[in-house]
């Protein structure tokens, strides 16, 4: 690693449950990645299967029923995983020092920006007072620096429009002003959800570059999550691929679409729409995906795998590494391991029951 | 061929932006003179910036919002100036799917509840074949119906997006508004909801309007594209035309910033953006909307809005085109 590209955010079998009716749900399970500074690392996944969970757990921003069981959270030096604190006063300082860290360290695009806009309180208003939070500075300047941001992300008449409520607006015009917001602070970490899926494509393609060039010129890395594999291909410098609360596999962008391992990655790089398309029916994966309230013994993905053999449904995949940055969950790279790994996870068994 | 399912004819809408007491009153351009049609079975694919006014015109031809200017038909009826009483038939064939499948759906009703519901208000069916009749619709999105007890949460956001169509399928529309109906479901499920669509609307005969920033899916699913900017529509027809050849600077910028699956094509830096000073809606620039921002732009579109007129196949509003 050269001196540029340092270790800013390093994630070690994070594990998030939350408790409902109807059970625990095991959201996100042994989530185990890390981002450089100047790095963009792209989150692709099924609906449902943790991404959001496992940033909001970063952010310590879980709903009330949810909570970290497990993993550490490095960041920059810092630990931010909750897990483990267990008393009142313990908490009270930990997330004390999460509210100095959250929107100024970390900017945070979340998945729907009506929910973190205040409907009743006028756009500038909003953006001014998160500004001068942060940064001590007059609310002259920071009305100046709300214009300003806004004419970045490409909202026209900035002036008017900071007088508007967020219903005024259009979906992807309150995803821009979102954008807008969190570089406002000038993070060293950009954690964005979702950022470009309400935007055309000449407006994302403008989205895109202005996060790119933050990170290039302010050293901000990103973590972006996306449903776009486009944005990915051209945005980011690595991906990860999460399936039922897993990795299940992670590499560099070319890494990932020119040598495709794991079955899910395949099936998904699959069904992307081409431009030429007719109206022929498009490739899916078929079947539902996995009961999050069920820890199953084998791998997640295996009743909708084409590849699935009988050891797959009865023990986990290792993670074979195939280069610096590629490694997949998938027996059809381990099974070499196989005996080690079964009588591992039969011992593990005989423990937990035991 | 008979009449259009809808045809609407120079439809305008636009909101009022609040200022203090002093400034004088300002509106949001959002639908401006907006006229076009779709036959049955067809679908008209309807892309452009976010913010020029997509949804707003959406929601002005089912009437949730009431035009300002202009008129819509429904097979060949005019509803625009009807009331909501007598709008009330015609709700029941013109429906709109919704972006978000999470918070359209109840989380204390059952799926067969959910999916009954409609046709309770319209009074359809005894209560027997009501029920009949859920199952079937759960068939036809590819639901099982042996889930009709459970619950909204107890599905994935794929599955929800079907129990929002299954309802809007159970009154029988002619005609649905479909507002950013994938955007928010990974590409596998996208793939699904397409073909389950396509697969609907050759069955049915229905006809759909398709909003979404996705092109690709746009245009896999689409008979016709309409362009709009700025509240105009810009160019409009057959969608393989506009996808291969498009004409109007704008669309052209559109279909090439598509950005590509692939990191092996050129990527996002080598891409042209669109350069110059965006428009507000609020001050709409005299003639061209597109004219700020146009490399082509002359004295002569600064000086008048220039009209849909034919050019190879399609209409295109251009001075580049105008014969
Ligand atoms: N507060 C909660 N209580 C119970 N379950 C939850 C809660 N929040 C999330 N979940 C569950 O955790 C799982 C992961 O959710 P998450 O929001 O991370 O998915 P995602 O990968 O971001 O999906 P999408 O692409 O649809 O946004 C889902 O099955 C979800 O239903
Ligand atoms: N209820 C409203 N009150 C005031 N202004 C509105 C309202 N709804 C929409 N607008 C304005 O009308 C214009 C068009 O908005 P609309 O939601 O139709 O855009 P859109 O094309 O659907 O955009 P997106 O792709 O971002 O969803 C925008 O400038 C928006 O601010
Ligand atoms: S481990 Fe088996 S079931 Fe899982 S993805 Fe690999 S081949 Fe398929
Ligand atoms: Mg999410
Ligand atoms: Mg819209």
């Amino acid at each position: 690693m050269d001196s540029l590209h340092r270790e800013l955010l390093k994630v070690e079998n994070l594990t998030v449950d939350f408790s409902t009716k109807q059970g625990t749900v095991h959201a996100v399970r042994g989530v185990s990645f890390q981002i450089n500074t100047r790095e963009i690392i792209g989150i692709v996944g099924e609906s449902g299967s943790g991404k959001s969970v496992s940033m909001l757990a970063v952010m310590n921003l879980l709903a009330g029923n949810g909570q970290i069981v497990r993993g550490s959270i490095r960041f920059d030096g810092q630990e931010l995983s909750a897990a483990g604190k267990k008393t009142k006063a313990e908490k009270r300082t930990h997330e004390k020092m999460m509210r100095d860290i959250r929107g100024r360290e970390i900017g945070m695009v979340f998945q729907d920006p009506m929910t973190y806009l205040n409907p009743v309180l006028k756009i500038g208003t909003q953006m001014t007072e998160g500004i001068r939070k942060h940064m001590k500075c007059s609310r002259a300047e920071a009305h100046q620096r709300a214009v300003k941001l806004l004419e970045q992300v490409g909202i026209p008449s900035p002036e008017q429009r900071l007088k508007q409520y967020p219903y005024e607006f259009s979906g992807g015009m309150r995803q821009r002003i979102i954008i807008a917001a969190a570089l406002a602070c000038e993070p060293k970490l950009l954690i964005a959800d979702e950022p470009t899926t309400a935007l055309d494509v000449t407006v994302q393609a403008q989205i895109l570059k202005l996060i790119e060039q933050s990170v290039k010129g302010m050293g901000v890395s990103a973590l972006v999550i996306t449903h776009d594999l486009g944005v990915v291909a051209e945005l980011c410098d690595k991906i990860i691929i999460m399936y039922g609360g897993e990795i299940v596999e992670q590499g560099t962008v070319k890494e990932i679409f020119n040598e495709t391992k794991h079955p899910y990655t395949k099936g998904l790089l699959e069904s992307i729409e081409k431009v030429e398309g007719e109206r022929t029916p498009l490739h899916y994966i078929p079947g539902t995906p996995p009961n999050l309230l069920l820890m199953n013994h084998g791998c997640t993905f295996c009743n909708r795998c084409d590849k699935a053999m009988k050891i797959c449904r009865e023990y986990k995949p290792a993670v074979t590494v195939f280069s610096e940055e590629h490694s997949c969950s998938c027996w059809l790279y381990c099974r070499d391991n196989a005996q080690q790994l079964v009588e591992e996870q039969e011992k593990e068994r005989r423990d937990s029951h035991g | 061929m008979g009449e259009p399912v809808i045809r609407v004819e120079h439809l305008k809408k636009s909101f009022r932006v609040k200022g203090s007491f002093l400034e004088k009153k300002q509106y949001v351009r959002a639908v401006n003179d907006v006229s076009f049609s779709i036959e049955k079975g067809e679908t008209l694919g309807i892309v452009g910036e976010s913010g020029c006014g997509k949804s707003t015109l959406g929601r002005t031809i089912l009437k949730i919002y009431q035009p300002e200017e202009g008129h819509i038909y429904f097979e060949g009826t005019d509803l625009t100036d009807l009331s909501e009483k007598q709008m009330h038939p015609y709700r029941k064939k013109m429906q709109m799917i919704f972006q978000d499948p999470y918070a359209s759906l109840n989380p204390r009703f059952t799926v067969g509840e959910m999916i009954a519901e409609p046709m309770e208000i319209y009074r359809m069916y005894g209560r027997k074949e009501r029920m009949e009749r859920v199952r079937e619709l759960m068939e036809v999105v590819g639901l099982k119906p042996d889930h009709i007890q459970r619950y909204p949460h107890e599905f994935s956001g794929g599955q929800r997006q079907r129990i929002g169509i299954a309802r809007t399928l159970a009154l029988n529309p002619e005609f649905i508004v479909c507002d950013e109906p994938f955007s928010a479901l990974d590409v596998s499920i996208q793939a699904q909801i397409i073909n389950l669509l396509e697969k609907i609307q050759d069955e049915q005969k229905i006809s759909y309007i398709v909003v979404a920033h996705n092109l690709n899916a746009v245009r896999h699913i689409s008979h016709n594209i309409g362009v709009m900017y700025l509240g105009r529509l810009v160019e409009i027809g057959p969608a393989a035309k506009i996808y291969s050849e498009p004409l109007h600077p704008y669309t052209k910028a559109l279909i090439s910033s598509i950005p590509a699956a692939d990191p092996n094509s050129a990527g996002m830096m080598d891409r042209v953006l669109l350069e110059g000073e965006v428009p507000s809606p609020i001050n709409v620039p005299a003639g061209c909307p597109f004219s700020t921002r146009c490399k082509y732009c002359t004295e002569k579109c600064r000086e008048r809005m220039p009209e849909l007129a034919e050019a190879d196949g399609r209409k295109v509003a251009c001075v580049l085109f105008q014969s």
